[in-house]
């Protein structure tokens, strides 16, 4: 049995007002300046560059969709996020000569990047192979059933942002290439 | 010895830098500006005309705005007629890049082929000579076929610029914008014409819209964005189309206001209502497809940026509406208006990109709708919006405009029907159990997430008019608003007739219960959980996902929550310890 309920209605005008948990919940973090956002992107941008250079190079294939943005993490309320990290996307439609599986050519690839200890995996539809540089992971995919390309992603950790600066970053758009 | 004669080098493939989507962005400027210059033209046409006033002056101000009027509509006609060459050019540009990606291509495999031949004609005996140079004629014969394709491609692109020049060149002048298009009549009057009624169903509109030409259906996107952007029955392409068309036209209207310091205190809300949509669009559009890694398309469904006194009325979708074999609608709850809607295009993105990741072989579109006026705000606040979370009444009108949403993206469809799930979040979960209950909307599956009631007259998942086996509820157990739905025998509603009506988590309610708790979720109760249910590589996105993907068997099933009559309310969830399921 449950008297709450007659207050239902009235909890959730307290909770809007009250900026619905917008300052985080019992799991904490400590809000880090903006500086550290900035910094990971410039270094996502600068690692998904040697990256996507290498993996065209060994496929003899040629990059596209060379770009980066600015991803919530994990809300705070109904309107906005509490943390971010950059990711750097990028496809690479192999070149007539390359074999598949992709993949299986790109280890080296990895690691020439800075990214050690290239690990295979899987997804739906095709595989994967991951490596680490510091904080930074970066993963290659291909899905032979959709077409011969490999899809490659580099990004940073989850970092907080003070809340003064949280609708910047919402709102921060990044359309350059990295490349 | 005998001589081997080499086949030629191909010729190089000539340069071209463009970005289509830039130019396409240029015809969309020229578009809304064609729609602004329309707007004076209808203005001058009709409420620019003072009837009750008569004499000399009146007469000598119709004769002067007359000219006007007419000048108006001519250039708009002008403008629109440049600016659909320039969406074609835009086509054109992608169809002669992928073109010469194809040429290099080509090329560098017959250089490849040039260099071995070569190769092997230094190493070869008198007795390899024959083969070789019959080999070297092959390849001469794909090489003199690649050059001329080369001068083909190069041809057709020296045409389409100059097709697009003379585009620009035969409107230049407003003398020659006069004679081509003056007392022209705008297809699109017509057409509207023979517009349905306002009490038309979506099938009757989908069908007039059918009936019009392709000219008269591109001439009231650009003339009337307005009479179609936001009118259930039209499909979801050209409702983009027209809305694209009105929010281009409105920043551009309402920030050169704002510029001269002349906005009224309506222009400034309704401005801050386009640039939020602005917003949304690109966070769907800068982000890119799972499986293809290519941006993700975005469609504009509703565009109101004055609905509800103010609050406005923003649908936007990651992903093609008229395509995708599976379509969801997520309706936020409380704390919601049109300024939320760079936040909502986030999660319609983060359902696009976990629906897609988990099945690659599918097509998939998500829409966050912001279409009916949910509370937003404290009593003591701005008004007494927010007081409606209290009650039921937002909800219930609410229902009514999401079930008329829903049947007109059913209507506007063709081919296979779509797999549609409407999701339901916080109060948003009230509005689909009063659209469901009181109008029996058309959707596959209904998922309740952090739902405080599905609504006082929605007693159990049958009530919801599909399947109870379709019937699906997420509710973190540290969420304190998934806690406030009725539980057990007697409660508010029983006692008091208040609240929202039943925890769709409850055993009782008869709904698949899923998992949905959070890696990152408190200890006790906490408000941040209540939020984090579309976030990436939760439990709660997984599972949406399988079920907007119609793949039920892969769904994470929890045990419900109950209400013993000699305890309180029990949540199984609350001492299982969280997963962290893949998502993208």
């Amino acid at each position: 049995m449950s008297g709450r309920s007659v207050l239902a209605g009235w909890l959730l005008v307290m909770l809007m007002v009250g900026g619905c948990g917008s300052g985080g919940d019992d799991v904490e973090a400590e809000p880090v300046d903006s500086a550290a956002l900035e910094q990971q992107r410039d270094r996502v941008r600068a690692a998904s560059a040697s990256l996507v250079t290498g993996v065209a190079d060994a496929l003899g294939g040629r990059a596209s969709q060379t770009t980066g943005r600015v991803e919530g993490c994990e809300s705070a309320s109904e309107d906005e996020l509490r943390t971010f990290r950059y990711t750097a996307t990028g496809r690479v439609d192999a070149g007539p000569g390359a074999s598949r599986p992709h993949l299986d050519a790109l280890g080296p690839v990895l690691v020439a990047a800075g990214f050690a200890d290239p690990t295979p995996g899987s997804r739906p539809g095709g595989s994967t192979l991951e490596g680490s540089s510091g904080d930074l992971t970066a993963t290659l995919s291909e899905l032979p059933g959709q077409g011969d390309y490999v899809l490659l992603s580099v990004e940073g950790p989850c970092l907080e942002v003070p809340e003064a600066d949280r609708r910047d970053w919402q709102r921060r758009t990044d359309p350059e290439s990295y490349l | 010895m005998t001589t081997i004669t080499l086949p030629p080098q191909p010729c190089a493939v000539p340069l071209l830098t463009c970005r289509p989507s830039a130019v396409r962005e240029c015809g969309g400027d020229l578009l809304a500006a064609s729609a602004q210059i329309d707007d004076l033209g209808s203005f001058v046409a009709g409420d620019a005309r003072v009837g009750d006033w008569t004499g000399r002056g009146s007469a000598r101000y119709h004769e002067t705005i007359a000219p006007i009027g007419r000048r108006a509509d001519a250039m708009s006609l002008a403008l629109r007629s440049v600016a659909t060459r320039v969406d074609a050019h835009a086509d054109e540009l992608q169809r002669l890049l992928d073109r010469r990606t194809d040429l290099e291509e080509r090329r560098s495999h017959l250089a490849g082929e040039v260099a071995r031949l070569r190769g092997e004609i230094t190493g070869a005996t008198e007795d390899d000579a024959a083969a070789l140079q019959a080999e070297c004629d092959l390849v001469r014969r794909d090489v003199e076929l690649f050059d001329a394709d080369v001068t083909t491609w190069s041809s057709d692109l020296a045409s389409e610029e100059t097709a697009m020049v003379q585009a620009f060149q035969r409107v230049q002048e407003a003398e020659a914008v006069e004679r081509i298009y003056g007392g022209v009549a705008d297809p699109a009057d017509g057409a509207l014409a023979s517009k349905p009624g306002a009490d038309a169903t979506p099938e009757e509109v989908n069908a007039w819209w059918d009936s019009l030409t392709h000219a008269q259906q591109q001439a009231i996107i650009a003339a009337a964005p307005g009479a179609i952007g936001n009118l259930d029955g039209i499909p979801a392409g050209p409702r983009n189309a027209a809305n694209t068309v009105a929010l281009d036209r409105d920043l551009a209207d309402w920030t050169h206001t704002e510029s001269l310091g002349e906005l009224t205190d309506d222009e400034r809300t309704w401005l801050e209502n386009a640039r939020a949509a602005d917003e949304a669009r690109r966070n769907i559009a800068d982000r890119v497809d799972p499986v293809t890694g290519e941006p993700i398309e975005t469609q504009i469904y509703l565009y109101d940026p004055a609905a509800f006194d103010g609050d406005g009325a923003i649908a936007i979708s990651a992903g093609n509406l008229d395509t995708a074999d599976n379509v969801a609608v997520v309706v936020p709850g409380f704390g919601t208006d049109a300024e939320s809607a760079g936040y909502q295009a986030d999660r319609a993105a983060t359902l696009y990109e976990s629906s897609r990741y988990l099945d690659p072989d599918a097509s998939n579109a998500s829409m966050f709708w912001i279409g009916y006026d949910a509370p937003d705000n404290a009593p003591w606040d701005e008004g007494f919006d927010g007081a409606g979370v209290v009650t039921e009444s937002m909800a219930t009108a609410g229902g009514e405009h999401l079930a008329d949403t829903i049947d007109g993206l059913r209507a506007s469809r063709d081919g296979e029907p779509a797999h549609v799930t409407a999701i339901g979040h916080s109060y948003g979960s009230t509005t689909t159990g009063h659209a469901a209950h009181d109008h029996g909307i058309e959707v596959d599956e209904i998922v309740f997430v952090g739902s405080p009631g599905v609504g006082g007259d929605t007693n159990d998942a049958g009530d919801t008019g599909i399947d109870p086996e379709h019937v699906w509820a997420g509710a973190n157990s540290r969420d304190p608003i998934a806690d406030l739905g009725n539980h057990g025998w007697v409660h508010g509603e029983t006692v008091l007739g208040a609240g929202l009506g039943d925890d769709p988590a409850e055993d009782e309610f008869g709904a698949n219960r899923f998992e949905a708790e959070s890696e990152t979720r408190g200890g006790a109760f906490s408000f941040g959980d209540h939020s984090k249910y579309f976030d990436h590589d939760t439990e709660s996105l997984h599972n949406i996902s399988q079920i907007v993907n119609g793949n039920d068997d892969a769904v994470e099933h929890a045990d419900h929550v109950y209400d013993p009559w000699y305890d309180g309310v029990q949540d199984p969830e609350h001492d299982r310890d969280p997963t962290t399921p893949a998502t993208r």
